[in-house]
């Protein structure tokens, strides 16, 4: 059994944009999942609560789901190309969820369908309606997708990866339409991510998960300009930033050792094998979160200051 | 600047566009579009760019995996666009590629000392203690010996990315050239593989020929960088000038996206509008004209020259001016 999350809680507010950064394996993902009830079979959530909008989403019924995910909740994943089927005209797909979750048919849906493209600034809506998703590029299929979310207004979106199959420069026109549209719509939105870079520039606050901890939740810019947790620290300091201070070509700060095996995790902080500041106390008991600077750290570092 | 190792004169690499009745001949898709560049040995060579820039095709060419259409490769002086026979392999122990996706470069069914050892056999080279070489080799990439009687999907990312490293380095090659080398690996990784880079460029003199789409990364490894952008290079020149003075607005729209333009407050101004335009019907003029910022008429008729602005400085656009005093590198 792989445990995760043992000791996760994050609160999110309404029109708050908060980043979740992790690399492969660090159950960043799987968190969105649990959000939208939609873990595979396997997957058991044994304790805790997720409430959405005052609603215990863990003790809904499936037919009470279904009138939150897709509607309330609604998500954009990271590659648009597998997420839209090939067979049917971007019309077909969109028009089809704006009945399901709006329940608009005929020209109003039309209509809505191509205010949608609009807003996610689709050049020519009438005829990306009329394209097949091969037809357009995988900037303009994940601002489709971005479109499909938002056709039910909603009012969280989880967005899993969503400019990582995107080259640069179209990264960065999706994070503005992101931005953009949060403050004229006023949705909330979980930004899954491993890139720090990406999270920092549209998140208000970050989580960065490690082994299926959060290991530090606070605001973007403190995490990434003053990390306190050991692990955000050293993988802040992984990432190359040319012509800030650092010497060209010299060796860049790595972590230690490899992320563990989530089946038999390191007891304690699953981080103290590879922690450069380790104690005798790590290796015990979990440690729980403490105030660390206008941030929380799930470590012993920063317990009692 | 050091000796030049490799140097690529008009290089130059056309797909035929197939379709229609009898599958006739309809132009052609000019990946790679009169590019010349030099690299100095013992240094590393960056080219940035992003999806359907051509840097793909152009690593493929300069390692002879692709026949390139016109223009001149040269190592150390010497021609060898269309060497064969033995002067071809003479090519392949000088000149190694590491590919960007480990998981596909590597061959599933062999175990990583035939992987790592490939390279060796193709050049025949006779009596070697195989199981010492790839120790060895595996050794210097960081990696155990024991990995050796391992199959690839036993391997992490990283570790498969080590051993690509070290079936690159089994011949002894002189030039190396590294194809998005980390951007399928996980940032604490990366630092790792690129510490390995420069510490083996450091022990060895190994030059390199580093592709990345990550002007971080470029930025961290790389002496001279090349920008390219629809098979063209738009700008070129030392770490120093391409980062504290770009003057191509597509230089600087890369760097404005990675956060490296030093100028936050400046970096709305060059979002670039729209996509790369498709490579079968490219704009007339300048390449970039639709989505640049600073276009100009003359820009949407004639492609501009690259042009030598400082010694090996090379800037192809128009209105170059604007971009400098847009940054603020010149106040008239």
């Amino acid at each position: 059994m792989l445990s995760l999350f043992n000791s996760l809680s994050l609160d999110l507010s309404r029109k708050e944009i908060l980043g979740v950064v992790g690399e492969s394996g660090s159950g960043k993902s799987t968190l969105a999942y649990a959000v939208t009830r939609l873990l595979p079979g396997n997957a058991r959530i044994l304790s805790g609560e997720i409430t959405f909008d005052g609603q215990p989403i863990l003790r809904m019924s499936e037919a009470e789901m279904r009138g939150v995910r897709g509607k309330k909740i609604t998500m954009v994943f990271q590659d648009p190309s597998t997420s839209l089927n090939p067979v049917f005209r971007i019309k077909d797909q969109l028009l089809r969820i704006i009945k399901e979750n709006v329940g608009l048919d005929g020209i109003p849906a039309r209509q809505h369908a191509i205010q949608l493209l609009r807003e996610v600034e689709l050049p020519d809506p009438p005829g990306v309606m009329d394209s097949f998703p091969f037809e357009l590029s995988g900037g303009m299929q994940q601002r489709v997708m971005i479109a499909m979310a938002l056709s039910s207004n909603p009012s969280l979106i989880i967005a899993d990866e969503p400019t990582s199959s995107v080259d640069a420069t179209i990264q960065e026109q999706i994070l503005h339409l992101f931005k953009r549209l949060r403050g004229e719509r006023g949705f909330s939105m979980i930004l899954i991510t491993h890139s720090i870079a990406v999270a920092e520039e549209v998140c208000d606050r970050i989580a960065v998960m490690y082994a299926g901890d959060i290991a530090e939740e606070g605001p973007a810019h403190r995490v990434i300009e003053s990390p306190k947790h050991p692990y955000t620290e050293a993988l802040v300091r992984s990432i190359p930033r040319p012509g800030e201070g650092r010497t060209r070509k010299e060796d860049l700060p790595v972590v230690a050792g490899q992320v563990p095996d989530l089946r038999s995790p390191p007891s304690g902080c699953r981080f103290h094998p590879r922690c450069p500041y380790i104690m005798d106390v790590c290796t015990g008991e979990k440690p729980a979160f403490y105030p660390a600077d206008g941030a929380r750290a799930l470590c012993y570092l920063y317990e009692g200051k | 600047m050091s000796k030049t190792i490799l140097e690529l004169e008009g290089l130059t690499k056309y797909y035929p566009l197939r379709g229609g009745l009898f599958n006739r001949g309809r132009g052609v898709i000019k990946a790679v579009d009169d590019v010349s560049l030099e690299v100095g040995e013992g240094t590393t060579f960056g080219i940035a760019g992003e999806s359907g820039s051509g840097k793909s095709t152009l690593c493929l060419c300069v390692a002879r995996l692709l026949e390139t259409t016109s223009g001149r490769l040269l190592f150390e002086g010497e021609e060898y666009t269309h060497a064969k026979g033995a002067a071809l392999k003479r090519v392949r122990s000088t000149v190694q590629i590491v590919f960007q996706n480990p998981h596909a470069s590597l061959d599933p069914h062999m175990k990583v000392s035939s992987i790592v050892l490939e390279p060796v056999r193709a050049q025949g080279t006779p009596e070697v203690d195989e199981e010492k070489v790839v120790g060895e080799l595996l050794e210097k990439v960081g990696l155990s010996p024991s990995l050796a009687k391992h199959y690839p999907h036993e391997l992490s990312g990283g570790q498969s990315q080590r051993v690509a490293i070290a079936r690159a380095l089994s011949v002894g090659p002189r030039l190396v050239i590294l194809d998005e080398p980390t951007s399928a690996l996980d940032a604490s990784i990366q630092a790792q593989i690129l510490n390995l880079f420069n510490g083996l460029q450091r022990e060895l003199g190994i030059t390199f020929l580093l592709v990345s789409h990550d002007l971080s990364v470029i930025g961290h490894m790389c002496d001279r960088i090349a920008v390219m952008y629809a098979g063209k290079i738009v700008e070129t020149g030392t770490f120093e000038e391409l980062f504290f003075d770009p003057q191509h607005p597509y230089t600087a729209a890369l760097l404005a996206s990675a956060h490296l333009l030093r100028r936050p407050e400046l970096e709305e101004r060059f979002i670039l509008r729209g996509e790369m335009p498709s490579p079968r019907r490219p704009p007339p003029g300048c390449t970039l004209h639709p989505r640049c910022p600073f276009a100009t008429e003359v820009c949407k008729i004639e492609y501009p020259p690259l042009a030598e602005v400082g010694e090996g400085h090379l800037v192809a656009c128009h209105n170059r001016q604007d971009v400098r005093r847009v940054l603020g590198a010149i106040t008239s």
